[in-house]
């Protein structure tokens, strides 16, 4: 039997404005495995952006997370994105998508109820950007704080336009 | 895809090096490493490979990797050290770095053994993770790893080594 066990499987419907996953994380495990394929539903491609929900299943705001991202587009350089990546107010990138072309990202999550730690994360993901080709990401995010998360909250980041569509799975990383 | 644990190693808070053996097919594994954190700010973590359960601290390894952080990124390449750097800094605090890499050939006598590296760290100054790997280019069968820091820290309490077969 695997060592990876499913603990939730949302999916994402049509026409919804943000995904809020509560109480997947809890001290049954330490590390998380994230698979999506969530997307918005826009003709040229969007960012989906990440946040945590803390123990009240609220979506955490303060200016406490760390990310970097090197972002792989077919028709620009590898460049370092965002712009703004230290103590800011959400935990950057999740994945990039484009209407009804889908994309996909994996996420793992580290300590996440670990209250003597911060919460870490690696992501990596693929998608469209628009009409100039393909869009991958290679992130790591931190949130600065040492509170207990129990759920991720995913947003469209750059607009208003509404997920597409989709599911998002995770997994406990169990450690016999 | 399946993950199989196979073994693991959790500092009591006194150990130098956290050592995982158990590679014995020559199926692909993965090593997770989480609470990488030693006494010491900014420590610089290492990996060796083992071979019968002793590490191998000859000159042969590689690697290259890019450095992802929230301040500003970098480049990381070296050939024939004597081990291979598989987080470039942690904190002694919050944490520390934590990571997986998945390892290639290990069980082979006839190949090089590969890694590949994906970790994130919390640094005095920033937030940084590697996304790349590593190698040992010696042609014999490697049976696990060894992590240690360059200033030779002591683990905290709870800093794990834990090995899965992918299956």
């Amino acid at each position: 039997m695997s060592n990876l066990r499913l603990i939730n499987e949302t999916t994402v419907s049509s026409g919804v404005a943000t995904v809020s996953i509560e109480d997947v994380f809890s001290s049954d495990y330490d590390i998380y495995k994230i698979v999506s394929t969530a997307h918005i539903s826009h003709s040229d491609g969007k960012d989906i952006y990440m946040r945590y929900l803390n123990s009240a299943g609220e979506i955490i705001t303060a200016s406490n997370y760390d990310t970097g991202t090197v972002m792989m587009r077919t028709a620009d350089p590898f460049l370092e994105r965002p712009s703004s990546r230290s103590d800011i107010n959400y935990g950057g990138y999740f994945n990039l998508t484009i209407g009804n072309n889908g994309g996909g990202a994996v996420e793992y999550v580290f300590n996440p109820t670990n209250t003597s730690t911060y919460t870490f994360g690696i992501n990596q993901s693929m998608g469209m950007y628009g009409s100039s080709g393909g869009y991958g990401t290679k992130t790591i995010r931190v949130l600065q704080q040492t509170d207990a998360v129990t759920g991720i909250h995913l947003y469209n980041g750059e607009s208003a336009d509404n997920f597409g569509g989709g599911t998002v799975k995770i997994y406990g990383l169990r450690v016999d | 895809m399946g993950l199989l644990y196979v073994n693991k190693t959790v500092s009591d808070g006194t150990a130098t090096t956290l050592k995982v053996t158990g590679i014995d097919s020559d199926d692909v594994y993965l090593l997770v490493l989480k609470l990488i954190q030693t006494e010491n700010g900014n420590e610089t973590i290492n990996m060796r490979v083992t071979k019968s359960g002793d590490a191998d601290s000859t000159s042969n390894y590689d690697r290259a990797y890019k450095v992802i952080t929230s301040a500003s990124g970098s480049n990381n390449v070296y050939e024939n050290g004597t081990g291979g750097r598989i987080m470039e800094n942690v904190n002694n605090a919050n944490g520390g770095g934590q990571g997986l890499f998945y390892l290639y050939n290990f069980n082979s006598s006839d190949e090089y053994s590969y890694w590949t590296i994906e970790n994130v760290c919390t640094v005095s100054n920033q937030s940084a993770g590697q996304a790349g790997g590593g190698s040992h280019t010696v042609a014999s069968a490697s049976d696990g790893i060894e992590v240690y820091g360059s200033s030779s820290g002591t683990f905290i309490s709870g800093a794990s080594a834990i090995l899965y077969k992918v299956v």
